[in-house]
């Protein structure tokens, strides 16, 4: 397990809104990837989506008094601001597209899907590749192969119990992790 | 009594557990439906992720910009092992790609999450597989420049258990390298060909190579269009059969990854 590093958050919270750059570099380095993937799943390009990212991160920090922490979540709120960012991109691109005839992208496209609902997608899809070997692979079993527990059991060979176990124990993780996400919207 | 919260997960999940009483009280009790709901809804949110959904990372250069559009100090970096995520590229690929067999450098799957990633090991095999000098970061860079991924998924039943995966990345010299790893039973006779098929005319193809047993290795000419030419095929070949056989054993689409 990677350091997750988020216990000292309020105190980088603090630090963000009293304008400390090294604080914008603590948020950038634990929150870019989310932002990044939200973009980059939204537009479909690279550029669009580091683009996005770095009007996000420099959105954020030069409207930071914006931010309340005891309305919001961070990341909810840079999410927040990833949306807005996100649909200035796409607008602007429709703009381009009139002069373009086809729009080019290699990956694969999600803009239907709300930002906020990416970006729980990919906390999520982190979250579930984080998890241990073994409940990694029950959840696996359970989600994407729809096995049951007794089946699970069988397979891997293990007490159905500790495949109940399992299943619990990941799900309240996951759920965890997705508090962070669920207020602010 | 409250239901068992291990008996909540597996309702969440839609199995059909426990007694009558178990199930009506998870349903009516406020606090277990709560629970279960929330349960459920993390469920139905985990089945709608893809397994192959994973985060990216911005290119290094992303920060710096922002550094400079702020005017903040020239030298201040995000520290990088903060990161709340797992860079997508230190995952372990569904299947293990071997692509070391019968290469300097096997890549080899970490015990530990690893310092080094995946794809930077697999540049390393190509780099050494081709001759390349060690890479400088603006390499590096050059490196994450395009990078794309395909899951190889089986085409007829007759290959109904075949898989694969393909890396393609581009190497320090700008070459654009593109791996196979085809997982299936294959044949003693004959050999596997991979081609690029245009994705909206599959009659148009460019073949790419034949395999090395279950592997790929090649570089791929940049007047190959890769957005267009974006459909991986390998198929069942003769030996000596100039075109496309018709039979494909597995195909996917490369998809951009970063």
């Amino acid at each position: 397990m990677t350091q997750r590093g988020d216990d000292d958050l309020p105190t980088v919270i603090e630090a963000f809104l009293a304008g400390n750059e090294h604080a914008l570099a603590e948020i950038y380095a634990r929150w870019s990837p989310l932002v990044y993937s939200v973009a980059l799943r939204s537009l479909g390009n690279v550029s669009d989506a580091e683009e996005v990212t770095q009007r996000v991160f420099t959105g954020a920090w030069t409207s930071r008094h914006t931010f309340d922490p005891t309305r919001a979540r961070l990341p909810a709120w840079l999410i927040g601001i990833t949306r807005n960012k996100i649909a200035d991109a796409h607008a602007a691109r429709s703009k381009q597209a009139r002069l373009r005839t086809q729009m080019i992208t290699v990956t694969r496209m999600d803009d239907k899907i709300e930002p906020a609902d990416l970006a729980e997608r990919l906390m999520l899809a982190d979250e579930i590749s984080r998890l241990d070997a073994v409940p990694q692979q029950v959840l696996r079993m359970a989600f994407y192969d729809d096995l049951t527990h007794a089946q699970i059991a069988e397979r891997m060979n293990l007490p159905p119990g500790t495949v109940k176990s399992h299943i619990r124990r990941s799900l309240i993780k996951l759920r965890k992790r997705l508090e962070v996400q669920a207020d602010a919207y | 009594m409250h239901t068992d919260p291990e008996l909540l997960g597996l309702l969440a999940l839609g199995e059909h557990v426990g007694t009558v009483e178990d199930r009506t009280h998870a349903e009516t009790c406020p606090e277990c439906a709560l629970e279960l709901s929330e349960l459920h809804r993390l469920a139905s949110l985990g089945r709608s992720v893809s397994p192959e959904t994973t985060m990216a990372t911005p290119g290094h250069d992303v920060w710096a910009r922002i550094r400079d559009e702020l005017h903040f100090d020239p030298t201040l970096e995000p520290p990088v092992h903060r990161s709340m995520f797992l860079p997508s590229d230190t995952l372990q690929p569904p299947i293990n790609l071997q692509v070391g067999a019968g290469l300097d450098q096997p890549v080899t799957a970490p015990e530990h999450p690893p310092t080094s990633s995946p794809r930077r090991s697999l540049l390393a095999t190509i780099k050494s597989a081709l001759g390349g000098s060690s890479a400088t970061p603006a390499a590096e860079a050059a490196a994450h420049e395009l990078a794309a991924h395909a899951e190889l998924s089986p085409v007829e039943a007759f290959w109904s258990q075949a898989s694969g995966t393909a890396e393609l990345a581009t190497d320090e010299l700008g070459r654009r390298v593109l791996q196979i790893a085809l997982n299936a039973d294959l044949p003693t006779s004959g050999v596997r060909q991979a081609w690029l098929v245009h994705r909206d005319d599959p009659s148009l193809r460019q073949t790419v190579g034949i395999l090395d047993g279950p592997h790929g290795l090649w570089t791929v000419d940049h007047s190959i269009d890769l957005q267009a030419y974006a459909i991986l095929e390998v198929s069942q070949q003769a030996s000596g059969e100039v075109d496309h056989s018709g039979r494909t054993i597995v195909r996917g689409e490369l998809a951009l990854i970063s």
